[in-house]
């Protein structure tokens, strides 16, 4: 298949003629955007989940310079376990200090579903490490937002090289949106598509043991529920998955 | 035994063996439609919760399930079919 990595962030003006945002929803192509502004342009459904988490930081990140260096994302509760992150050049050896344990501007806005500005990096004591190497990089504020993607918990973080002005979360609404929409739509699509991987391999399964309960009903002259029982047992005998037993079975014509 | 207790029994050894092995409700329903179940998930919950009784080709499809999903972590399938827990 085609990936089509194509991402159009366009520029943005932070707070100059934003128009009002339009709802924004997958269209035919399952491209989410509006025209009413540059819109995060992501073909979610033709992309790994990766590289639309990549496209929507980087994305992210071009709507703020130059007040952005530095822009990561991270991702909880997707439903298959762990957290997913996607980081710019600028924040790729920041975002590794913030995490569930050592806690962080994007978990705390995670977990308070409000934005969290770091604004004086030497007064912020909770997370010296993070802190302490975004100085080193220049870094003077840390802005993280929570994305809108419920039950999905994720936020985009901010590295910045000026302080915060006034307005600047309210400015920074659509892109917000934006990336709330392709979040919430990705995770999303990559849950289906993991149930349908695995729904075939069930159904695939599920037809193997058919043969062979076929196999030894015709044999042995035995009912359906007597064949699974000998099936049964032998997986329980063997310490074999019912699966592996069938499969022996037709492939072999024999037990194992 | 009577029905009451062996249903209890089965939720009991299957809820425990779920646990054991990190089951979740998901996976375990994908088990269970790999080796022939045919129940939709929100009904192998109600089986799970006693909401619904277990007919004992159910419970050894879930015990099956289980049990697969122990060997495919390398570990010995160990939950007891039907006929073995009511000692039929």
């Amino acid at each position: 298949m085609q990936r089509d990595t194509n991402l159009q962030a366009g520029s943005y003006t932070l707070g100059l003629d934003a128009p009002v945002r339009e709802v924004a929803s997958p269209d035919d192509d399952g491209v989410i955007g509006d025209s009413g502004f540059e819109p995060l342009r992501v073909a979610y459904h033709t992309m790994p989940l990766e590289a639309v988490l990549d496209a929507v930081v980087r994305s992210a990140e071009v709507r703020l310079r130059p007040l952005a260096r530095g822009t990561g994302l991270v991702v909880l509760r997707t439903g298959w376990g762990g957290e997913l992150r996607a980081a710019t050049a600028g924040a790729e050896h920041l975002e590794p200090l913030q995490s569930a344990t050592a806690g962080g501007p994007a978990f705390e806005a995670i977990a308070g579903k409000r934005p969290v500005v770091v604004a004086d990096l030497d007064g912020e004591q909770r997370w010296q490490e993070l802190t302490s190497a975004a100085r080193r990089a220049g870094i003077a504020a840390i802005l993280a937002v929570p994305l809108d993607a419920e039950p999905i918990g994720s936020a985009l973080t901010f590295y910045l090289v000026g302080r915060p002005r006034s307005g600047l979360l309210g400015e920074l609404r659509p892109v917000v949106d934006d990336a709330s929409l392709v979040v919430a739509n990705a995770v999303a699509f990559a849950r289906h598509e993991l149930v349908a991987a695995h729904l075939k391999e069930a159904l695939e399964s599920r037809d193997l043991i058919g043969q062979a309960k076929g196999v030894l009903m015709a044999r042995r002259a035995m009912s359906s529920e007597n064949a699974f029982a000998v099936l049964r047992d032998m997986s329980q005998r063997t310490n074999r998955k019912l699966r592996d037993v069938a499969q022996y079975l037709v492939e072999n014509g024999e037990l194992p | 035994m009577s029905t009451p207790q062996l249903q209890a029994l089965m939720r009991e050894t299957l809820g425990g063996a779920m646990q054991a092995a990190g089951l979740g409700a998901d996976e375990l329903w994908r088990g269970y439609v790999a080796v022939g179940g045919s129940e939709l998930p929100g009904v192998v919950d109600d089986l799970l919760t006693g909401r619904q009784a277990i007919e004992p080709d159910q419970y050894d499809f879930l015990a099956q399930a289980i049990n697969d999903h122990a060997v495919s972590l390398g570990n010995r399938g160990a939950v007891p079919y039907f006929h073995q827990l009511c000692g039929a």
